[in-house]
């Protein structure tokens, strides 16, 4: 039995606090230059797909996470590797999101800092969050959410106030065809919007299964309608060349506000804004991670603390040794995990998945594995 | 396109067993795919 419950609010803030999360470091898209924001919008509609396959996955199994869904479709000898990688690839993803975020504090706000006592700071926070439980994570997460949303709101209406947005940086609109526009989409589906994948291991705890597609489909939506906006904001204030070339560009969106000589010097509020997306990120990931673990090998509650140090170990020795400088970071974030990592694990498999699902459920052919 | 040799040297050891991880899967998957799909076909064809 489930013992641990979220409620519908709780999943939302969770889902607006993941989807957010690093990407607003990136400015997604930005291979169609200015019109950026349109390929995010494309992405958008994909991700909604994507929403509605994994809900789909998850309504045959109300009361499953992915580790137990794929052992009911797939039985314990294929599934277990399955579970395995799935379980490496949140860690994996983990390990990006904690490094990104630890070197934007080290590059913004603490230059003298080595990157290792940020980091370790950071997986302090998680493995407290990780001993605690789903529940409090999205507990906290509905308590932040209100400020986190209001933040991000101001910080848009100050832009908008100081004077330093020019709407026609926009223009021309889809100056080269729609295909570079297409093509910079296809990236954007997978990060951010695919990676709700994750949510199969959180969605058997959320109270009401019959909210779940609604609540998720709409939080990525509104977190949808904030990465265009933040998007729109980065290319009429730095123009789109800038905005490509800055490493954190809404960061710089930031500390550009200027209300009367007098509201400016927001960046702390920005860091904020994008540290707590961050955190919950990563956590999400390696509570995933962690469950995954955990369901397959039936780790019982008294052994759990081990796991969770031997993963928050693994992890910290793991950024500090891989991730070589930001650049690297960067590379394989685009060029391997994008285009290779992210598409397998959160496209094609799912889809698979999904697609015997429906081929068993017709045939009977499921047995519903009693939660471990 | 990606080759091994860059996958592996240049990305390291995790990117690659996901990656071939992954692929792996993905062609087990059409092969459960497949046999579902017969099951499911010879059932509905001795209805």
């Amino acid at each position: 039995m489930v013992k641990e419950r979220i409620s519908q609010s709780q999943l939302f803030a969770l889902i607006i606090f993941f989807q957010i999360g690093s990407t607003t470091l990136f400015a997604l898209g930005i291979e169609a230059k200015q019109d950026a924001w349109i390929a995010v919008f494309i992405a958008l509609l994909a991700g909604i797909v994507l929403v509605w396959i994994f809900t789909e996955i998850q309504k045959h199994f109300p009361h499953q996470n992915l580790a137990e869904i794929l052992i009911s479709v797939l039985g314990k000898w294929i599934a277990s590797p399955l579970i395995i990688l799935y379980a490496l690839s949140f860690f994996w993803t983990a390990s990006f999101n904690l490094y990104e975020f630890s070197e934007f504090m080290v590059s913004t706000f603490f230059f003298e800092t080595p990157i290792s006592a940020i980091l370790f700071l950071g997986l302090l926070l998680m493995i407290y969050s990780l001993f605690l439980g789903v529940e409090v994570i999205a507990r906290s997460g509905e308590i932040i959410f209100p400020w986190f949303l209001g933040f991000i709101i101001i910080m848009f209406l100050l832009t908008g106030i100081s004077g330093i947005i020019k709407p026609n940086q926009l223009l021309p609109i889809m100056e080269n065809g729609v295909m570079p526009v297409l093509k910079a989409s296809t990236q954007v589906i997978t990060f951010p919007f695919g990676e709700m994948v994750i949510f199969l291991m959180y969605w058997c705890y959320v109270n009401n299964q019959q909210v779940i597609r609604k609540t998720s489909i709409w939080a990525v939506i509104i977190a949808g309608i904030i990465l265009i906006l933040s998007l729109i904001l980065m290319i009429t204030v730095l123009g789109a060349q800038l905005a490509s070339n800055e490493s954190i560009s809404l960061f710089k969106v930031f500390q550009k506000i200027n209300v009367g000589n007098f509201i400016q010097r927001l960046d702390a509020i920005g860091g904020a804004i994008l540290f707590i997306g961050g955190f919950y990120k990563g956590l999400l990931y390696l509570y995933g991670s962690r469950m995954l673990i955990q369901t397959l090998f039936n780790i019982k509650a008294k052994h759990q603390k081990w796991l969770i140090t031997f993963l928050v170990i693994c992890l910290f020795c793991y950024i500090l040794l891989y991730f070589k400088d930001v650049d690297f970071y960067r590379w394989v974030g685009l060029q391997i995990n994008n285009k290779y990592v992210y598409p397998l694990f959160q496209i094609t498999i799912p889809i698979f998945l999904l697609v015997i699902i429906k081929l068993k459920t017709k045939g009977k052919g499921i047995k519903k594995i009693q939660r471990m | 396109m990606l080759d091994f040799n860059t996958l592996y040297n240049k990305a390291g050891l995790v990117p690659t067993i996901l990656i071939l991880g992954g692929v792996s899967y993905a062609g087990i998957l059409i092969l459960v795919l497949l046999y579902n799909l017969v099951q499911y076909l010879r059932g509905f064809l001795r209805s």
